[in-house]
């Protein structure tokens, strides 16, 4: 009994979907922009449907001609996408496109995730934030005023208050590039679930916390 | 002492301009526990009782802004003082020492009811029972006038309370994550049955909101009966509360909801409750690293991460500078609209003849002051209404915020506002106000 061979999937496949004529353009940009992609992101909720129905043969096709892997991760139940270069040298774009984020963008990027992604705190502006943080997170906040302000002791002023939303509305604006967070125009800044990537990105340091660090005040 | 953001948003906006900020509500709330509670609202304190109640009160506030450290202990006592006598203390000249007024003691009471009511959703279905029956027998623009704002607080008042325990539990969460796991377990099986018990009252309180729908059907029944303007607009705004009180507690339900699912897994994916925990040991200690120069710095041990960002910009449209020539554009001529300007002339004599008008009715109160104890501002408000017509409600609340804000402390006058709303109405316009009473200090 013969059995009829499954249909293979390859690099062009997704040419054949009826979405790709519409949606790939914008697709493409997105992810080789270095942008993280996710259903609930305003802008790519059009196109998330058509990578994550052509997954396999976009893996492939990424793989074949630009040397990058698309990566698919979940952070409570949702997806994202995101492309990184392929080990091994097979990368055929600019090394320098490889960029290391700053300490600042870290330390914001990590309190972000224990407000949103963990706390399940919402916030649309920097004024919310600020007063999230005065209100329920003061022994992280004084820490990010010491780190971004420079700040001794009490002494703190509206300048320093000033210049810790600089710092942390520039690392908004990097974030917005990545698709970890996005700005709706009337509802304000909203965190994607793929700002969990900074906490894959420090995995190894993460899990081995316990271990190493004991906080004076967790 | 913690207010709830909830609570307090819903308090600006009812009592607007005359609610004060945290800092003077928190200090207010510190006064009237220590005298208020002990000696009956009409206690009096001295200067230094006072002051040391309001130490406690900056104690008990360490974090409430930057701003504040700029003062001194003295200069911030005496500004908080300050900002009391505005409305909520008086000073009896004489003796040197304070009381508080009818409002601040209303204010409080209102305010202790909201924060420490419980849930109650039998008290809620027997409200809108209530409020169902007096619609059967009353006339719409009756209920709508009359007997709905004498019970919309008390709805109000449930779901604040209702959204309270939601949130002191949702903190109550948040800070158990930071426990051992073994003491985070104990404490989870607890946030779970509160949560459960949490959503029963939530069902209770969607049942007794299912007697709004039938009263909402039935204005949208009567309201075709009615053809006056003003009991329409006292109708619509009837509706628009149940609607808004419906969609409050359907907002609450569904973050109880959202919330519930998420403790229940909690429960079955502890890896994922270590992973978290560790991310904010990870994040305390790399807060704790000492900055280095001008520089935000990581602690030595830990590297940056790479992510793959490159520049991917679209360049093949040019811009119009490079196709067309640079042209000089001369500016637009200003266009004069005598139209626009006579009318504009219009508004602005009208704003100052309504000024001429509320600068007289102070005068007035002023003469009924000098000529009496005590008037009732009430019957002043009365006549407002009977002689300025449709520009009286924007002359009633002109005349009200002078008076509060520099009538009152100018001449030391006591003001007593009790939530009793009286109706005042003139051929277009229908208001309730609160009853206010103003006395003048009694000379030495």
């Amino acid at each position: 009994m013969e059995h009829s061979p499954a249909p293979s999937i390859e690099a062009l496949t997704f040419f054949g979907d009826e979405e790709t004529e519409t949606h790939f353009a914008a697709l493409d940009t997105s992810l080789r922009s270095g942008q993280h992609v996710q259903q609930g992101h305003p802008q790519q909720r059009l196109w998330f449907a058509l990578l994550h129905r052509q997954r396999a043969s976009l893996r492939l096709y990424y793989r074949r001609y630009f040397g990058l892997e698309l990566e698919q991760r979940q952070q409570s139940g949702e997806l994202y996408y995101y492309l990184r270069p392929a080990e091994g040298g097979g990368c055929k774009v600019p090394a320098t496109s490889l960029l290391k984020l700053e300490p600042s963008h870290v330390i914001v990027a990590l309190l972000l995730c224990k407000i949103v992604l963990i706390d399940d705190q919402e916030f649309s502006s920097l004024d919310a934030l600020f007063s999230a943080l005065r209100e329920e997170y003061n022994p992280y906040r004084e820490g990010l005023f010491r780190q971004l302000a420079h700040l001794k002791g009490n002494q703190e002023s509206n300048y320093d208050e000033d210049k810790v939303r600089r710092w942390v509305k520039q690392a908004l604006s990097h974030f917005e590039k990545l698709g970890w967070v996005c700005q709706l125009p009337n509802e304000g800044w909203r965190v994607m679930p793929s700002l969990d990537r900074i906490r894959e990105l420090y995995q190894d340091e993460i899990q081995n916390m316990a271990t190493r660090y004991n906080p004076p005040h967790a | 002492m913690r207010q709830e953001t909830a609570f307090f948003d819903q308090f600006v906006k009812d009592y607007g301009n005359l609610f004060p900020d945290k800092s003077i509500m928190l200090a207010m709330m510190h006064l009237l526990n220590k005298f208020a509670d002990a000696e009956g609202p009409a206690c009096e304190f001295s200067e230094a009782q006072l002051f040391e109640v309001l130490k406690q009160a900056r104690e008990d506030a360490p974090s409430v802004g930057g701003g504040q450290r700029v003062y001194t202990p003295r200069e911030y006592l005496n500004h908080k003082v300050h900002s009391l006598l505005e409305h909520y203390l008086s000073r009896d000249e004489r003796t040197g020492l304070y009381c508080f007024t009818h409002y601040a003691i209303s204010l409080y009471h209102n305010v202790r009811k909201t924060l420490f009511e419980k849930v109650n959703p039998v008290k809620v279905a027997g409200i809108f029972r209530t409020l169902q029956a007096d619609l059967a027998i009353n006339s719409l623009p009756h209920w709508a006038g009359v007997t709905l704002p004498s019970l919309q607080n008390e709805i109000y008042q449930q779901l604040l309370a209702f959204d309270n325990d939601i949130n002191s539990t949702l903190k109550q969460l948040r800070r158990q994550m930071n426990q051992d796991e073994q003491d985070f377990l104990a404490m989870l099986t607890q946030i779970r049955a509160v949560l459960d018990d949490l959503r029963d009252q939530a069902q209770a309180l969607t049942d007794a909101f299912s007697v709004a729908e039938d009263i909402q059907a039935q204005i949208a029944a009567k309201r075709l009966e009615e053809e006056n303007d003003i009991e329409i607009d006292a109708i619509m705004q009837a509706v628009a509360f149940l609607r808004r009180a419906r969609g409050k507690l359907g907002a609450a339900s569904d973050r109880l909801e959202r919330v519930r699912p998420r403790v229940n897994t909690l429960f079955s994916d502890l890896t994922k409750l270590r992973f978290d925990h560790n991310t904010e040991r990870f994040l305390v200690y790399l807060l704790a690293a000492e900055p280095v120069g001008k520089t935000v710095a990581l602690p030595p041990d830990i590297g940056l991460p790479e992510v793959w960002l490159p520049e991917f910009d679209f360049l093949a449209v040019p811009r119009s500078a490079t196709i067309f020539p640079l042209a000089r554009v001369k500016s637009p001529k200003p266009i004069i609209d005598t139209v626009l300007q006579a009318a504009n002339q219009r508004v602005v004599q009208q704003k100052i003849q309504q000024t001429n008008r509320v600068q007289a009715y102070l005068q007035l109160l002023a003469q009924g002051l000098q000529a009496n104890e005590e008037i009732d501002f009430t019957l002043y408000a009365s006549q407002m209404l009977a002689t300025e017509g449709s520009a009286a409600h924007s002359i009633l609340m002109q005349v009200i915020d002078r008076l509060l804000r520099e009538m009152v402390p100018r001449h030391g006058w006591q003001v007593a506002v009790t939530p009793t709303p009286e109706l005042l109405q003139n051929e277009t316009l229908r208001l309730t106000l609160w009853n206010i009473r103003l006395r003048r200090p009694l000379k030495r």
